[in-house]
């Protein structure tokens, strides 16, 4: 690929990324939402995040087998943390923390 | 006022500082040693800013030019934005410029946080996160490019950081008895998707399965009115 070439390849990954992006506001514009669409868009929030959580694993299966393992055990203590504490961050840092030293040692 | 916006929006996002660092750096250096130049490395975070793609492209940057390929990749990838763009509509009430950086700065990390919040959050914090989330990417590509990701390289497994995000913020909606349904239905039809289809192709398919569903509730609900 010539310079040129290349930059054109990165504007076209970033309109077609922007599209993505841009569309369902472009679309919904000044649009008054059909019961169809008042239905699915108040559950779409809540399976993004269910999507967002499984794509957040989708290599797993190319880790080690110690890494794998690993994760799960934090995840679980991540779980434990948030449920005794509710709270994102706490639940994060120690979860994530264990799983750093452990893989680092 | 201003000071405490920008705290409360660090704190928000402190996951995210660890884990872009990590993947941004490795970018960076990826791209570096595979003999690109430091403008068209940036210019590519700064355009593009989207992480999967940007590491699914990087084989592409070094081939044949192939404009078509490169649009159906960027599809494939990115077509879950759809997606997050749905769910954060009646959130994003900015006009203007500021919309236009609250859109174009919505990437996994950032929606997730944003989503997380109460329904009445302030434009100025949705924006202040995806700024945020926009400019770790930026610093960590540079730094990734100048300085080699060796440094960083050398913590293991700091990218579990971000899988970790998406894990909690899900256990955080998973609180809310009602919202348990259509969190299982997402995850359950990705799990599926992820197992029974190629990785290229698994979100697509996540997705109809997912408004199939919907669809299957909607139905149900019309014909017993």
């Amino acid at each position: 690929m010539t310079q040129y070439q290349l930059l054109t390849t990165i504007l076209i990954l970033s309109l077609v990324t922007m599209s993505t992006r841009f569309l369902p506001f472009i679309w919904f514009k000044d649009r008054k939402l059909s019961p169809w669409m008042q239905f699915s868009t108040q559950r779409i929030p809540l399976a993004s995040i269910g999507m967002l959580m499984i794509y957040g694993l989708k290599d797993v299966t190319t880790l080690s087998v110690t890494a794998i393992f690993m994760q799960l055990i934090s995840l679980i203590l991540i779980a434990i943390v948030y449920k005794i504490s509710k709270s994102t961050l706490w639940s994060l840092a120690i979860g994530v923390s264990v799983y750093l030293l452990v893989m680092n040692i | 006022m201003e000071k405490q916006g920008l705290k409360q929006g660090i704190i928000l996002t402190l996951p995210v500082l660890a884990g872009y660092l990590f993947l941004g750096a490795s970018y960076g250096m990826i791209m570096q040693s595979n003999g690109h130049s430091l403008i068209i490395t940036q210019l590519s975070s700064l355009l593009i800013f989207a992480g999967a793609l940007q590491f699914a492209a990087i084989p592409m940057f070094l081939g044949a030019f192939h404009p078509f390929s490169a649009m159906l990749l960027a599809l494939l990838v990115n077509v879950r934005h759809l997606f997050y763009g749905i769910s954060m509509i009646p959130r994003y009430t900015y006009r203007h410029i500021g919309k236009f950086f609250q859109i174009y700065t919505m990437a996994d990390e950032a929606f997730s946080i944003q989503s997380s919040l109460p329904e009445d959050t302030s434009n100025k914090t949705y924006l202040l996160i995806g700024v945020l989330c926009y400019s770790y990417w930026q610093i960590a590509t540079f730094a990734g490019f100048l300085i080699g990701s060796a440094l960083i390289k050398q913590i293991e497994g700091l990218d579990f950081v971000l899988t970790a995000l998406f894990f909690v913020l899900f256990l955080q909606r998973w609180e809310h008895k009602p919202s348990r349904t259509y969190l299982s239905v997402g995850a359950c039809a990705t799990t599926f998707s992820l197992i029974f289809l190629p990785k290229s192709q698994f979100v697509l398919f996540a997705m109809v399965l997912i408004l199939m569903v919907i669809l299957l509730e909607y139905r149900s609900k019309e014909n017993r009115r």
